[in-house]
């Protein structure tokens, strides 16, 4: 009976763990420069711009996709859903681009105040920081992500 | 001074000369690099660097280095370290330059990596694959891949509005190859010296073509490659023989299907070598990622080479020479995507790869082993 007991609470430890684990992961929103005019890109879209496959705003400058580090819980969920890949399999492919010299990934930022600046001072930037984040500070704006 | 010292010299010369252009230009400039040990063990015959005692002797480190000098012009350098039972080497993998005109179009000039297939341009790299190895009828020395051509070259990307992309490169200049041949031997010759089991050619005047369409399937691509250019054989005072000029074409088709859990990947290759030899080749790929680290890995990789000028040959003295299938399971643990052990085990049949200390005399004596089994162990980085 204690037996049961034990194993009966580790269950819900684990599983009360993996609530509280799977509660710590937040949205994120995707953020440009509050003088981009756009106010909504395809998911597609989004995903080809940071992989690099197209590397041009509609009005022909050049995109600058800034990334958060990769053991961000934001970059996991952000690349799960909008690559629909988890972050090593985009590092494999980053891996791929840059020994067949065709290209290294974007510039990775290690916290989201250094992503709000880069793109609050780089007009063709784009990036993306927890949903919750305040953006008062800054010259940047939300954009929506269509499917 | 040695050749090894020359090339340390060129690319400590080209970081230093990249960082002081990246200082003075303020270009972004990355270094990265990958490499690998395994060990290898076969029941018998030799087999791409395993032997029967057992090697500890393959290794390998690449540096690469890429300069973003300006938003249009790019230069991009590689340079490799092998070593091996019977290599000891530095050479130069790629180096180029390369200008932007735009997403589509890229111009491309120096010695750049050979765009064909799926893995050409990582031939190394062993963190972008399953087996510590490259399937061998395809990748291997039989004069299908090279691993760089010198010349120029066009490369360019574009997505159509129905999510479909296309990625084509285009190529000219010159391919060197190493390619084994051992059906040679089996050419009676009153000099046995004279048989180029091994040879080294260059195929001149070479123009190819790669397209890879993406479809809207995340992780679906496929595609063709093909190229053909022109070789002499070479003047030799045995023979006496005139320098003639034969066509080198080859072709392959390509198909890769990645998830999360699972990859499916697979290649034709066709090779007609003028009036050397012919060669036929495939491979099937499948892994399966069955947690975070651990990953299960199968292959089946088949070729089939026919010499062209085929009098004084006695085939059936030893057919095998020209066949090669080899059966591969592999069992890896991945650290992270930079780093991985790998554990395989093959099944093969046929000598084209796998041959004894001495084929001729195994041939002469009949003692030829058509089948061999071999496990390799070792790890593989980048960075």
């Amino acid at each position: 009976m204690k037996a049961a007991i034990h194993l009966s609470l580790s269950v819900f430890l684990l599983f009360s763990g993996g609530l509280l684990k799977a509660q710590k992961v937040v949205s994120y929103k995707v953020i440009v420069n509050s003088s981009n005019s756009l106010s909504s890109m395809k998911k597609g879209d989004l995903s080809k711009f940071f992989l690099k496959k197209k590397q041009k705003w509609p009005d022909g400058k050049d995109v600058l996709c800034v990334d958060l580090a990769v053991d961000s819980s934001i970059r996991k969920k952000f690349s799960k859903e909008i690559h629909g890949r988890t972050v090593s399999a985009i590092k494999a492919y980053w891996q791929k681009q840059i020994f067949s010299g065709r290209g290294v990934p974007h510039l990775e930022l290690d916290s989201e105040s250094k992503i709000l600046k880069h793109i609050h001072d780089n007009p063709t930037a784009i990036g993306y920081v927890a949903a919750p984040t305040s953006l008062s500070k800054f010259k940047v704006k939300v954009i929506n992500i269509e499917e | 001074m040695k050749p090894k010292t020359v090339y340390l010299f060129i690319l400590l010369s080209m970081l230093l000369g990249i960082a002081n252009l990246s200082a003075q230009t303020q270009s972004e400039l990355s270094i990265h690099g990958f490499g690998g040990w395994v060990y290898g063990l076969t029941d018998g015959n030799h087999y791409i660097g395993s032997t029967n005692e057992g090697s500890y002797d393959q290794s390998s480190f690449s540096l690469n280095i890429n300069a973003l000098v300006s938003q249009h012009f790019s230069v991009h350098s590689q340079v490799e370290w092998i070593q091996g039972e019977e290599i000891d080497e530095v050479e130069l993998d790629f180096s180029f330059a390369q200008w932007k005109f735009s997403e589509f179009l890229e111009f491309r000039l120096g010695r750049v990596k050979h765009p064909f297939g799926i893995f050409a341009e990582t031939f190394d790299v062993g963190t972008v694959r399953p087996f510590y190895k490259l399937a061998q009828g395809y990748y291997g020395s039989t004069g299908i891949v090279a691993e760089s051509y010198q010349g120029i070259g066009l490369t360019g990307m574009h997505f159509f509005e129905n999510d479909w992309g296309l990625r084509y490169d285009v190529y000219g200049g010159e391919i060197q190859f190493t390619t084994m041949n051992p059906a040679e031997l089996l050419r009676e010759s009153d000099d046995s010296n004279f048989l180029q089991v091994e040879e080294e050619s260059e195929v001149h005047n070479m123009v190819g073509i790669r397209l890879t369409l993406y479809a809207p399937l995340s992780g679906l691509d496929f595609g063709i490659s093909v190229y053909s250019g022109s070789e002499e054989t070479e003047e030799t005072e045995e023979t006496e023989e005139t320098e003639e000029t034969f066509d080198h074409f080859a072709y392959s088709f390509f198909v890769d299907y990645s998830t999360d859990g699972w990859a499916l990947r697979g290649e034709y290759g066709y090779l007609d070598q003028g009036r050397k030899h012919k060669a036929e080749t495939f491979y099937l790929e499948g892994t399966h990622n069955f947690s975070e680290h651990w990953q299960a890995a199968i292959r089946y990789d088949w070729l089939d080479s026919e010499l062209i000028h085929t009098e004084n040959v006695n085939l059936s003295a030893a057919h095998s020479l020209s066949e090669h299938k080899d059966l591969a399971m592999g069992l890896n643990y991945w650290f992270n995507t930079n780093y991985v052990l790998k554990l395989s085990y093959h099944i093969v049949s046929g000598n084209h790869f796998a041959q004894p200390d001495d084929v001729a005399d195994a041939v002469k004596n009949g003692t030829l082993d058509t089948s061999t089994k071999g496990v390799m162990v070792g790890g593989q980085f980048s960075f």
